[in-house]
């Protein structure tokens, strides 16, 4: 019984005992918040050389307003002025009540785009919503798409509908203007859709270190077609080569025979996915234009980056607003929590896509062209796809 | 039928806890957890949840082979102070599969107190979800090690109906996962993630970059000549300093009711 007890006493002590051994929290005071919060920001953000900011400045700046008597307002209002410096969407102190945030990246500029006017001049009442794909045809037989944000999903079918039924289009508008990001997958799920083969679109690494040059080495970024285009027409070919190299063969011991064999080797229609792999194919060929402004940030930044690689696509718009770092979030010991931009993406030139892309042609739109009836930036792109597609 | 399964032992008279036999144990219970993930948070979260377990022994008069799979889903909270809502709570969840095989020590067969030591493999996975805005919300761990463990097998004098085991278990050597310094994996720039990039991710480390203890204790309760209860207590710790500066820290306690049948 006693060594029961022993035992008993044993296992409550070890379960206690966790906290003790795996370390308490750190001291909810302002002075070991701001602690925290100056060097997890030291030791993980992937910009201060690109932005020339110098965190070590800011600090020595803010350190000697912080002590152990201010209040949250006072400490959090310090913290966001902080991040405010890293010019950084990606950058944010959340508390119960509020977000800090720096919104000039698209503020500072001209909107480029009013969706109610574009809904009621251009999409009109017939537009279809695949997904979250908002596709209609413009007039001149262009397709247009508008994708509002990368957060919201589509599937593969709803894509394979759009490129399927703009298959006879002059060319393809995917506007997304105004689209602040969300998940790369759908970047990715987009962009494969137009690269011909796998095709390299940049590079990029991750923080692996509290030292500012901790960085890991370049990885390459591939984006790969659905189909494998290139594979599929080289075993094409290959194909054909084998039944010609057979059919010769074949005429030289058996002439008579020659056209019932032809009837049975007759290509084969292969259903669903192989007949939406062609009529996406198709679009490998056509005019593709990217719309963007100010406020195509995030992952749409990567999606405008990936885009501008592809040689049928053209951007046209205004610079996207960047934001070329993934975002990761930290806890600070009261509870609250930031977060900051810990990778750097660059264009297989080096271009560094923090500051975002800059579009093939630059057009602006205001309430002027609203006047007019027309969004120019729309416009622009149609004029460009009817000249493209004119020319060819 | 359970019971017509079990007939062929239902009429046995009661058998010595430390023969030979298969044991089948399903149970239930509660584990306590704490972490303290640096590559998530500056926070110690604990809390506690259910742990299910099932596991199979084969004990042989000269070995014992023993083979667990767990699963425990705890909630966690952070307790900051001055006390703050802070609402959301992290989420664990772990599983285990061990397999140890063990060679008596010594050869007295009568003896009414066994030691044995050998080998075990254990894999585990440990995912924790923390309450975080953006992309490192969830916290990962994969690790599959072979160690060495002891096991002690005996009865209490006076009271031949309850048996004890106690067990310790050490990897020695670990294949082990670890999200990169920034607490996501390194698949940001992969379109399809497959298994091959996980697997091509796993570090070869010993008691340096990961240690982990477990030590367990069985109470078992002859209540049938064909079924025991067990009663267990298992404890874990295990500490990884990858990446650097980011290391983890985690303890497990849990205490669990078993049905334990003889096959």
């Amino acid at each position: 019984m006693r060594s029961i007890l022993i035992l008993c006493l044993a296992a409550l002590c070890l379960t206690a005992c966790g906290r003790w051994i795996v370390g308490s929290n750190p001291e909810n005071t302002p002075t070991i918040n701001y602690e925290h919060f100056v060097q997890l920001v030291q030791e993980n953000y992937s910009f201060f050389a690109e932005k020339q900011v110098k965190w070590d400045s800011l600090d020595a700046l803010y350190r000697p307003m912080v002590h152990d008597s201010l209040g949250n307002d006072s400490l959090y209002a310090i913290m966001s002025k902080m991040l405010f410096e890293l010019r950084d969407g990606h950058v944010n102190l959340y508390v119960n009540n509020d977000r800090s945030r720096n919104a000039d990246w698209y503020l500072d500029y001209p909107a480029n785009f009013n969706r109610g006017f574009v809904n009621r001049n251009y999409w009109g009442k017939d537009y279809q919503t695949s997904g979250a794909l908002i596709n209609t045809w413009l007039s001149d037989s262009i397709g247009y798409v508008y994708y509002p944000s990368f957060s919201s999903r589509f599937t593969k079918g709803n894509l394979d509908y759009v490129l399927n039924r703009f298959a006879n289009a002059k060319g393809l508008i995917i506007d997304v203007r105004e689209n602040g990001g969300g998940s790369m997958r759908n970047a990715f799920r987009l962009a494969e859709r137009f690269v011909p083969e796998r095709m390299l679109m940049g590079t990029s690494q991750y923080k692996t270190g509290p030292g500012p040059k901790d960085f890991s080495v370049l990885d390459s970024i591939f984006v790969k077609p659905l189909v494998d285009y290139k594979a599929r027409a080289e075993a094409k070919a290959k194909a054909e080569e084998k039944k010609k190299k057979k059919g010769k063969e074949e005429e030289e011991k058996e002439p008579a025979e020659e056209e019932t064999k032809e009837e049975s080797t007759a290509p084969k229609q292969r259903p669903g996915r192989w007949m939406t792999a062609d009529s996406t194919a198709m679009m490998l060929d056509k005019p593709v234009v990217v719309l963007i402004n100010r406020h195509s940030y995030s992952a749409t930044n990567f999606f405008s980056a990936f885009m501008s690689n592809i040689p049928n696509v053209t951007l046209i718009g205004d610079r996207s607003g960047g934001g070329g770092g993934v975002p990761v979030s930290f806890e600070l010991p009261n509870g609250w929590k930031f977060r900051i931009s810990v990778t750097r993406t660059y264009l297989p030139d080096g271009f560094n896509i923090e500051e975002g892309i800059e579009p093939d042609i630059y057009q602006n739109t205001g309430p002027e062209d609203e006047l007019k009836g027309v969004d120019a930036i729309i416009e622009r792109a149609k004029t460009f796809i009817l000249e493209e597609s004119s020319s060819e | 039928m359970f019971s017509l399964v079990l007939l062929p032992v239902w009429g046995q008279e009661g058998i010595n806890l430390l023969n030979s036999g298969e044991h089948l144990t399903i149970g239930v219970g509660i584990a306590f957890n704490t972490v303290r993930d640096q590559a998530h948070s500056t926070l110690t979260y604990n809390g506690n949840g259910l742990r299910f377990f099932v596991s199979y022994e084969r004990i042989r008069p000269d070995w014992v082979s023993r083979t667990m799979v767990s699963f425990d889903n705890v909630n966690l909270k952070a307790r900051v102070k001055p006390r703050r809502d802070i609402r959301r709570s992290a989420s664990l969840s772990d599983m285990q599969l061990t397999v140890g095989l063990y060679a008596r020590l010594g050869d007295d067969q009568l003896a009414d107190n066994q030691q044995y030591v050998g080998g075990t493999w254990n894999l585990q996975i440990n995912s924790r979800n923390y309450p975080l805005p953006t992309n490192n919300r969830t916290g990962v761990m994969l690790q599959s090690s072979f160690g060495v463990g002891a096991l002690d097998r005996r009865t209490i004098s006076g009271a031949d109906d309850w048996a004890f085991t106690t067990r310790v278990n050490v990897p020695v050597i670990t294949a082990l996962y670890r999200p990169t310094y920034i607490g996501i994996p390194p698949f940001l720039h992969i379109d399809k993630v497959k298994a091959k990039h996980v697997f091509s991710n796993f570090d070869i480390v010993s008691f340096g970059r990961f240690f982990k203890f477990e030590v367990g204790v069985d109470g078992d309760h002859q209540s049938r000549a064909w079924r025991t209860d067990r009663l267990s207590y298992d404890w874990n710790i295990f500490h990884t300093p990858v990446p650097a500066t980011k290391p983890i820290t985690s303890t497990t306690g849990s205490l669990v009711y078993g049905f334990r049948v003889l096959l």
